[in-house]
């Protein structure tokens, strides 16, 4: 039990190591663009899997980076407010939205749950292009860098995507404290809590489990973090559009991928979302030559998943020993059926 | 708006309301019915849609075949495909949750893809049902809209007859009711949730053809027809044909005058925002019951 133990924080600490060298083996500006997307949609995902501990799917996660990164980049475009301020600022009027919309939408659940999400994603992508005198509709709005700085003691830290490394931390740095947050919330009494109203929910509602209020918070504190990823994605690319072509990272595909990437990493395991958004978006780039075909292979990929590897990459170890025995088991079912 | 709108435009208007409220109902009944039976929303009947309407440009515009005919061997085809996807891909699942909202969304990227390789990507039409206009007191009614809404009637009625008069319709409408209690009467569930997917995949094609007649088709035209589907489904209450039929059309008719008086993005918004307002504060819908 130590010696795992042992080994996996030897893992977990080889990891950060990477993660924090990653710049610095790789200085290609565009591998660098690359890794800060794939931090922003490690926290959406896991956001997105925050709300499934309560056993709801919500779909709504590109509506709701939509909300996050709109209201920071207007803010700081149209009235010249800290990137640091406004940021915080997107994730809490995300959050605030979805508390609006919390208390109605979690009357009904299941499918009809995942219903009213996917078409709320909808109706903000169709809302920000139509309120054009705020938005810039529907070609969309693209603002200069702003690049404040921010002195903590000796340590100066400015916005800029000259070279992104500095946005590179920056992104690591928040998406590591939002996952730490969702990490310590999960595994404290509020998650038992969560995953007793997933397993359960009538018997969680007779010890005395609030359910409407539990599943609102959560739906609230997922959306302050989709929120913030969206932000995360607005001040590095300086650029947002309504549209709806699937390359638009506020359309209803990036939920859709969002899902994916739970799943493929594994929706029962903290670390699934990594897993799942590292190797998919990793896969995707690989795959440039290819691209066509690239939603092709994501589907190819998804159904295989759900059916040979029900829990995901991240519980990689156990499928091994069950097919064995499956395997086995099947050859001696042979050897016994002549008596 | 500033020009004005004259009674012509009302009348197309109402007219164009009437014959994608056809469409739609026709997607939306494949839906609430896979729904009803299976307990399963299926991601993929959008491009299920867009497939119907494929088979009939592959027919009709590359070989050759009669238009009327090529809807006829797409329906067929098409529930073909239907009972495939239903064997092999969900019934193993069992309904469970999110395995199969992983699974049909998986399935549309997949369909979606493979229809784009075969075909390019540009957008395509089918030829018109029927050319020309019908002139009824000095308003002008296209007659290829009146055929479509006539087609998407005629194959409501059928349905209708088919589930309330016919022994299998019978089955399926028990098995709708109580999963259980049918299979004790000796109704095989997997039978019915095969028919009930190659049944809703054929009205889609149909829909589909109809769709890119009129309109046009493209790829990835099934992921707004999925969303106007659940859109009727949630509208007319969920398992409930007359309230697909009565969901279908005031969607159609509603979307269309928005667009005149509003522009067409506003036509877009407001179902949206309607759906999520019933299934808020109605979520049986009109017609539904618990």
């Amino acid at each position: 039990m130590t010696r795992q133990k042992l080994v996996k924080t030897l893992v977990m600490v080889a990891l950060l190591l990477l993660i924090c060298l990653l710049p610095l083996i790789v200085s290609n500006v565009y591998w660098r663009h690359i890794f800060i997307l794939i931090a922003i949609m490690i926290l959406a995902t896991a956001s997105m899997r925050a709300i499934f501990l309560t056993g709801e799917v919500s779909l709504g996660t590109a509506g709701f980076m939509l909300l996050g990164g709109y209201s920071s980049a207007l803010l700081s475009a149209k009235l010249g407010l800290s990137p640091w301020l406004t940021m915080l600022i997107g994730g809490l009027f995300a959050a605030a939205v979805a508390a609006a919309v919390g208390y109605p939408f979690f009357r009904i659940k299941g499918i009809y749950f995942v219903i009213t999400t996917l078409l709320l994603g909808f109706v903000f992508l169709y809302l920000a292009g139509w309120l054009s005198n705020l938005t810039g509709g529907w070609q969309g709005f693209c603002f200069f860098e702003i690049s404040p700085q921010l002195t903590i003691g000796p340590l100066t830290i400015t916005f800029t995507t000259k070279t992104n490394i500095e946005y590179y931390y920056l992104t690591i740095i928040v998406v590591g404290l939002s996952l730490f947050v969702l990490y310590r919330m999960e595994h404290s009494r509020i998650g038992l809590v969560w995953s007793s109203i997933r397993e359960a929910d009538k018997l969680a509602q007779s010890v005395g489990v609030n359910i409407m209020a539990q599943k609102v918070f959560i739906f609230t504190v997922a959306c302050f973090f989709t929120g913030i990823a969206g932000a995360l994605y607005a001040f590095h690319v300086h650029a947002l559009s309504p549209t709806s072509t699937p390359a638009n990272i506020f359309h209803f595909f990036t939920s859709v991928y969002c899902l994916m990437y739970m799943v493929v990493g594994g929706e029962g395991s903290f670390f699934g979302p990594f897993i799942g958004t590292t190797l998919l978006m990793l896969m995707s780039e690989f795959t440039r030559g290819i691209q066509e075909y690239r939603p092709l292979v994501y589907g190819g990929v998804l159904i295989l998943i759900v059916f040979f590897m029900p829990k995901g990459l991240a519980a990689i170890g156990e499928y091994f020993p069950a097919w064995y025995r499956k395997l086995v088991g099947r050859f001696r079912r042979k050897a016994l059926s002549p008596n | 708006m500033g020009t004005a709108i004259s009674g012509q435009d009302i009348v197309q208007c109402i007219m164009n309301g009437f014959c994608m409220g056809g469409v739609y109902i026709l997607i939306g009944l494949g839906l609430t019915l896979i729904l009803g039976i299976m307990n399963i929303l299926q991601f993929a009947h959008g491009e299920v849609y867009m497939l119907g309407a494929f088979t009939v440009y592959f027919f009709c515009v590359m070989h050759g075949v009669n238009l009327y005919a090529a809807v006829f061997i797409s329906m067929l085809t098409t529930a073909v495909i239907g009972l495939i996807i239903e064997r092999i891909l969900l019934r193993p699942l069992k309904g469970v949750f999110l395995s199969y909202v992983c699974v049909t969304t998986g399935l549309s990227l997949i369909l979606q893809t493979v229809v784009m390789l075969l075909f390019s990507k540009g957008v395509k039409q089918l030829p018109s049902l029927w050319k020309g206009t019908f002139d009824v007191a000095g308003m002008f009614v296209s007659k290829e809209r009146f055929v479509a809404i006539v087609i998407a009637l005629c194959l409501t009625l059928a349905l209708y007859t088919f589930l309330k008069r016919t022994k299998y319709g019978l089955a399926m409408t028990a098995s709708a009711q109580n999963r259980e209690g049918s299979l004790m009467q000796g109704i095989n569930p997997n039978v019915m949730s095969a028919m009930v997917v190659a049944i809703g995949s054929g009205l889609a094609a149909v829909g589909g053809a109809l769709g890119g007649s009129i309109f046009s088709l493209d790829p990835y035209m099934g992921g707004l027809a999925f969303m106007k589907g659940i859109t009727l489904i949630v509208i007319g209450g969920m398992g409930s044909l007359p309230g697909t039929v009565v969901g279908g059309l005031i969607l159609g008719v509603s979307e269309s005058v928005l667009a005149l008086f509003f522009g067409s993005q506003m036509g877009i918004i407001l179902p949206l925002i309607l759906v999520i307002a019933f299934l808020i504060f109605r979520p049986k819908g009109l017609f539904g019951h618990d």
